[in-house]
């Protein structure tokens, strides 16, 4: 296995720009039947005020990635074992579980899938955006507190938001559920928000809008978001750069730009043409043959072996090597990594 | 025709609500309800009939024991024994359980063996042995019983509000207030605690009927509430001997039991179907 996996960079901030910096971060799950590599040497960077794409298909370990990054664990027996997460010129990784609380919510803050039941049936509305404030400033006078959920209601489009703030949330649409979910995660002012698949519960249109709105927000409030997705469109309309994950690795990272122009990876390749182009004659849409490979038996080599239209004889042997695009992205082919390898000019 | 009656009386528990109210107003404002003092022994009326039997009077309406004590007046009393040794230990134990469960729930792991083979211990005790043994230590009263009582109710609330707060566990907005930076005992009392309260409720009136038998069983053996302390147990007990002549002695109380047990009972199966959001009428 190469060593220089250890740093992902795709047009990379400057140093001082950085905001989060994960650096061969690694999360194991460890079973009865075996170790799940469920994070396996990811490393990435955020910018201040940048929108990053994390895109894989399920069970890619994006999720696992972003909760590693604010150490939490959804299962029990999972542990990071190793890498580095540095926010804001801190290393994460190094601090107390209290400190880490201060972290969650009030610098970096998450939005979950399901809007419906990211919320508490028994709370009021007002009460649970302001919850993240309680968690984080007890000494916040309480109408200081609504003055602030107020904002962040009005901030997240909610008309009239003094009177709804005393409505449970299933008096509340679903696209109006999500955003309040949102504005959980907007009311400490963090400088980061993961927002892990925001859209899947919601139809087209609303997501649309509720897309238009973060963009809205990030622009006036400076804050830097992770888009986790599997959904490219998501990514093709907001994000600056893309990670691309596939069985815990990052396999590919670049500019939204070079990554849909020119896919170097043949698991973007496939994730690329099996969406589909409105107006385009296809019957069929394109399909990666096989399937995701089975976490708890990865092969020493390339994990995508089994799918791969253009493998070799060495994906199998050993993990690619990270080869750059030349536009502060990087690929981990092994049929990349001859400047004249065929796939590397192609569109 | 019947089945119909019985389902509407299900779907609005008017008369158990009645039962409850009167028994509960009656416990409470006692001394002015209750035509005697409970204790108020007269010989010269010992044994006296109710009222609508030959030699009844209206002056005693439910006739008196073997010392002329007003059954009415005692049975009324003892209302008080039986409703507030119930609110003692739904209260106590209901707390500690509640907790208990809460905790076992949501921590998992370590802490959710060990409180749960605790439960499970207290769950396969014989309530009634244990009280027996129990008070025979540490003495003949209402604190003593009520100490005995509530190690059992708080089991089987643990047990419940377990079930309820795994559940609630993995819900998203659980998860959310982790990842928000919520303390464990934050996210136990804000977000799950709310949650289990339609089950809480449930459980404690379940328990009230249950709590009551037990107490009157307890009476009834002679470890409960000590005498002359009125208390429903204790007068079926002693009105046992002259079941076959003096049946009012006995079938008084005894009517207080039942109806009180029923009346909860039934509250509580229609507070379960209320509360149970699978089962919303539209």
């Amino acid at each position: 296995m190469p060593e220089n996996v250890s740093r992902a960079i795709g047009s990379p901030p400057p140093q001082e720009q950085l905001l989060l910096d994960v650096r061969d971060l690694k999360t194991h799950i460890f079973l009865r039947s075996g170790v799940v590599k469920a994070v396996d040497g990811v490393s990435f960077t955020v910018g201040k005020g940048e929108s990053v794409g994390l895109v894989g298909e399920s069970g890619s370990g994006k999720t696992m990635t972003c909760l590693s990054v604010i150490r939490l664990m959804s299962v029990p027996t999972a542990r990071i074992v190793g890498g580095e997460t540095w926010f804001d010129g801190q290393n994460l990784m190094k601090k107390t579980a209290a400190e880490m609380r201060e972290y969650r919510g009030r610098r970096i803050a998450m939005i979950m899938q399901d809007a419906l039941a990211s919320l508490n049936p028994t709370l009021t509305v007002g009460d649970q955006v302001g919850e993240p404030l309680r968690y984080h400033d007890r000494s916040m006078p309480k109408p200081s507190r609504i003055k602030r959920v107020l904002d962040v209601m009005r901030a997240v489009r909610i008309a009239k938001p003094d009177e709804r703030l005393n409505e449970f949330p299933h008096q509340f649409s679903g696209g109006m559920r999500q955003r309040i979910v949102a504005a959980m995660g907007l009311s400490t002012q963090p400088g980061l928000i993961i927002a892990d698949e925001p859209t899947t519960a919601l139809d087209v249109t609303i997501q649309a809008q509720f897309l238009k709105l973060m963009r809205d927000l990030q622009r006036e409030n400076g804050m830097a978001v992770l888009w986790v997705t599997h959904d490219l469109g998501i990514v093709a309309q907001i994000c600056d750069r893309v990670n691309v994950m596939y069985a815990g690795r990052i396999v590919e990272s670049g500019t939204v730009r070079r990554l849909f122009k020119q896919p170097l990876h043949p698991y973007t390749m496939g994730l690329m043409a099996s969406v589909p182009v409105l107006g385009a004659k296809r019957k069929r849409l394109h399909q990666i043959k096989g399937h995701p490979p089975d976490l708890l038996k990865l092969p020493p080599g390339c994990a995508f072996y089994d799918r791969c239209p253009e493998r070799m004889d060495v994906c199998r042997q050993s993990y690619p090597p990270q080869v750059s695009d030349g536009s502060g992205g990087h690929v981990n082919c092994w049929a990349r990594t001859t400047p004249s390898a065929p796939a590397l000019g192609q569109a | 025709m019947l089945a119909q009656f019985i389902y509407r009386l299900r779907r609005s528990p008017i008369i158990p609500a009645l039962i409850l109210a009167t028994l509960v107003l009656s416990a409470i404002f006692a001394p002015w309800v209750a035509p005697y003092p409970p204790v108020k022994v007269d010989l010269a009326n010992a044994m006296l009939p109710p009222f609508f039997q030959s030699g009844g009077s209206t002056a005693h309406l439910l006739g008196t024991d073997k010392v002329g004590r007003d059954i009415l007046s005692r049975v009324i009393y003892g209302g008080r024994v039986s409703l507030l040794l119930a609110g003692y230990v739904l209260l106590i134990g209901g707390t500690l359980g509640t907790v208990l469960g809460l905790v076992s729930g949501y921590m998992r792991g370590k802490a959710d063996a060990i409180i749960q083979r605790g439960v499970e211990a207290i769950l396969s005790l014989p309530t009634i042995m244990v009280a027996l043994v129990f008070v025979f230590v540490l003495g003949q009263s209402f604190i003593s019983v009520v100490l005995i009582l509530c190690p059992f109710i708080a089991a089987r609330f643990a047990r419940m509000v377990r079930g309820d707060a795994l559940h609630i566990r993995n819900m998203g907005y659980v998860a959310l207030a982790r990842v928000a930076g919520a303390s464990h005992t934050r996210i136990i009392f804000r977000h799950i605690l709310p949650n289990v309260a339609g089950t809480l409720i449930v459980i404690a009136t379940l328990e009230v009927g249950a709590l009551i038998l037990v107490e009157s069983s307890l009476s009834f053996l002679g470890v409960g509430v000590p005498p002359p302390t009125p208390a429903w147990g204790l007068m079926v007990s002693d009105g046992r001997e002259y079941l076959a002549s003096k049946y009012w002695l006995t079938l008084f109380p005894g009517l207080a039991i039942v109806a009180t047990v029923l009346a909860v009972n039934w509250l509580g199966d229609w507070l379960r179907d209320i509360l149970d959001p699978k089962r919303q009428f539209l």
